[in-house]
């Protein structure tokens, strides 16, 4: 094929562009450490990246809730386990109560315990970051002045899985800690107090059972509260595995292998210089130079 | 006689070498002019006259200086030319889409996740005012974002038109141009016999011009071009100037690669719109379409829950949460990923066609550029024969003088 100079000195010039496009490539994949830095680089892998990140939010999401989860329970046992202990001391109070002493020391005793009884009601109507913590999800004291407890029921829940999974509920209500009706706590002890005052030795003996029956009651939530603490805790380990994963596996697919890239920046840059050499000698002297 | 002629014959070598040796001059001048094609003398030997002893030779006559120009390979040039250009303008402006989208560092994606976040710090503080304007300025972001998107993608949709119009400015130009070459080259009734190069000497600099205009019209718009043989090139008439090349590709880009992202824009923003509207609760959290998306909610009417459950109940906050995996995200997913698979298989297009012009490009160089080497051989060869035919001619002139002036002087 007849050749002119200026082929020679068109196709060292798209030479040289094409080399250097090249050299670009890699120097910003090293400068940015990615890969794919927008979809058309690999579009596939970067529908792929889209995804992961997704998912790497929402375990960010479901660590965070994990956090506020054990806030919840750590407060809701600590108070329980007052009350259980209140309750041990009403406990000896009705027992030292139903031996015979005299009036005077058994109004001590119902004093003890009305005193008691305002300490579990202010602890059934505490407030945690401003709403109650007994009272599900309304606003309400669950327990009135009289010992009438109500609440709405509601449970507060917390995800701690992925986004479709694990639902973990983290508040005690005050029905199921305390009692509701006839049967509440609060009930009871104001019947204690009474047959304290009254010197009603079948009334106190009653009292104590009802009372045994609500440190049962009470137990059954500290163990609930225990078991979700449990479940609260091995998923705040899953999810930090999981997310060790997800970020590992966010980066096979969208960053570039630094190692790799370094050489690959090397290796482009000899080319370069070689190009640059070869371009050097492209354009040989003419036949001008050699006539007379 | 016979001397004369040698005379007028050695005066014909002479002016073919003069002119040989100025079509080289021509030729190493524009060695570097695009567009030019490499000139050549041709050559014939003059009609022998009878002499006594039979026909002889008369000299050599300049029949004309012809461009080396192989139409073939125009076409081939211009049509590869075309379909890269078209692939070019396309897979750019493709690119400028997806620059605009912002995936997937700054892009939709990222405001819509900062979202669902938003949504689910709700349900963790129900009553709070302070998360209540993130989840409100969450909204806002991811409404301005969209809005950008498609302000964005507006404003590329009037410069590719401005483009466009442009260039059909230039086409018009351009054929004006031709056409006027047309006229000044027309050889009137051609006929099927050889041109007479002597009446109609071939105007190499106009054509080589006309061919410049052919091959930038042909790359704006892909038309096709038919040679005549009266000299004049005849262009389809009405001459579609979006049908193929540059401006094919650019109106493409505007009917078809626009249009389908932008639909996939709007409906994505539909399903969007839809499922924040239609979750649980029927707050109103977004409206509108794309480019002009507004949060009519506040932070104080928003709702966590259903207040007559509870007043920290977080029913609307948890189905709102849960649309992270839902149909929106799926949705801008393969919006983006789709959007990336048009700019590659552009980008990709357009390198294949880059490279076949680059190899029509150099056959044509290759067929029609100055070789310095060659114009210096030439300038040689004619200088030789300058010299040789001035040596006749002065051979021929002292032959005369002896046979003029010093012939018959016997005796003088």
């Amino acid at each position: 094929m007849r050749v002119t100079s200026e082929m020679m000195a068109a196709n060292s010039v798209r030479r040289l562009s094409s080399r250097l496009q090249q050299y670009e490539r890699v120097q910003s994949q090293l400068a940015t450490g990615r890969r794919v830095l927008r979809a058309s680089d690999d579009p596939s892998s970067a529908g792929r990246a889209m995804t992961l990140r997704t998912q790497l939010r929402a375990n960010d999401q479901a660590l965070r809730n994990a956090g506020d989860a054990r806030a919840w329970l750590e407060v809701g046992d600590g108070k329980l386990q007052t009350a259980v202990q209140r309750l041990h001391r009403v406990r000896d109070l009705a027992v030292r109560g139903a031996n015979a002493l005299g009036a005077s020391e058994r109004n001590a005793l119902a004093l003890e315990v009305s005193s008691i009884r305002e300490e579990l009601r202010s602890i059934a109507n505490s407030r945690y970051r401003g709403r109650p913590l007994f009272g599900g999800t309304g606003d309400a004291d669950p327990v009135d002045p009289a010992g009438a407890v109500v609440d709405d029921g509601g449970a507060v829940t917390r995800r701690i899985g992925d986004a479709t999974g694990e639902v973990v509920t983290v508040n005690v209500l005050a029905s199921d800690a305390f009692g509701t009706g006839a049967d509440s706590l609060f009930v009871r002890l104001d019947e204690l107090e009474t047959a304290l005052k009254s010197g009603d030795d079948a009334g106190i003996t009653a009292a104590i059972g009802h009372i045994d029956t609500a440190r049962e009651r009470l137990g059954t939530q500290l163990a609930t509260v225990g078991a979700t603490m449990n479940r609260v805790e091995s998923a705040d380990q899953r999810l930090t595995d999981i997310r060790l994963t997800l970020r590992g596996e966010l980066a096979q697919v969208q960053d570039v292998d630094m190692a790799e890239a370094v050489v690959e920046l090397q290796t482009q840059e000899v080319a370069y210089q070689a190009t640059l050499g070869a371009i050097g000698r492209a354009l040989p002297p003419s036949l001008v130079s050699f006539l007379r | 006689m016979s001397n004369s002629v040698g005379l007028y014959t050695s005066l014909t070598g002479i002016r073919a070498a003069q002119i040989g040796l100025d079509t080289a001059s021509n030729n190493v001048a524009n060695a570097n002019t695009a567009g030019y094609t490499r000139q050549r003398v041709e050559l014939r030997d003059r009609p022998p006259y009878a002499s006594a002893i039979g026909p002889l030779g008369t000299g050599v006559d300049v029949v004309t200086v012809r461009r080396l120009r192989d139409a073939f390979l125009d076409t081939r040039l211009r049509t590869t030319t075309a379909g890269a250009a078209g692939e070019q303008a396309r897979a750019e402006l493709l690119g400028t889409v997806e620059a605009i989208t912002g995936e997937p560092d700054a892009g939709i994606s990222v405001e819509l996740d900062q979202l669902w976040d938003a949504f689910e710090d709700l349900t963790l503080e129900p009553t709070s005012p302070a998360v209540k304007q993130q989840v409100v300025s969450a909204l806002q972001s991811v409404a301005d974002r969209i809005n950008g998107v498609s302000a964005g993608w507006t404003a590329l949709e009037a410069d590719a038109i401005e483009r466009r119009a442009a260039g059909i400015d230039e086409v018009n130009a351009l054929v004006t141009a031709i056409e006027d070459i047309n006229r000044q080259v027309e050889i009137p009734d051609p006929g099927n016999e050889p041109v007479d190069l002597q009446r109609f000497p071939l105007p190499n600099q106009l054509l080589d011009e006309r061919d410049r205009l052919l091959d930038r019209l042909v790359e704006l718009t892909g038309t096709g071009v038919t040679r005549n043989n009266d000299r004049t090139v005849t262009l389809p008439d009405p001459l579609d100037p979006v049908a193929g090349g540059e401006l094919g590709g650019v109106e493409r880009f505007l009917t078809t690669d626009l249009a389908t992202a932008r639909t996939q824009l709007d409906a994505f923003t539909t399903e969007l719109v839809a499922q924040l509207n239609g979750a649980p609760g029927g707050q109103t959290l977004l409206d509108g379409t794309a480019g002009s998306l507004t949060v009519p909610i506040t932070a104080t009417a928003l709702l966590a829950g259903d207040t007559a459950v509870g007043a920290y109940d977080t029913t609307y906050a948890e189905a709102l949460a849960g649309l992270r995996n839902g149909t929106p995200a799926a949705e801008l997913r393969t919006l983006v990923t789709g959007i990336g698979q048009r700019v590659a298989s552009a980008e990709r297009s357009a390198a294949a066609q880059s490279e076949l012009v680059h190899a029509a490009q150099m056959a044509r160089r290759s067929a029609h550029g100055v070789s310095i080497d060659e114009e210096m051989i030439s300038l040689v060869s004619y200088q030789r024969a300058l010299e040789a035919a001035s040596r006749v001619m002065t051979t021929i002139d002292q032959a005369l003088d002896v046979l003029v002036n010093r012939t018959g002087v016997v005796g003088r």
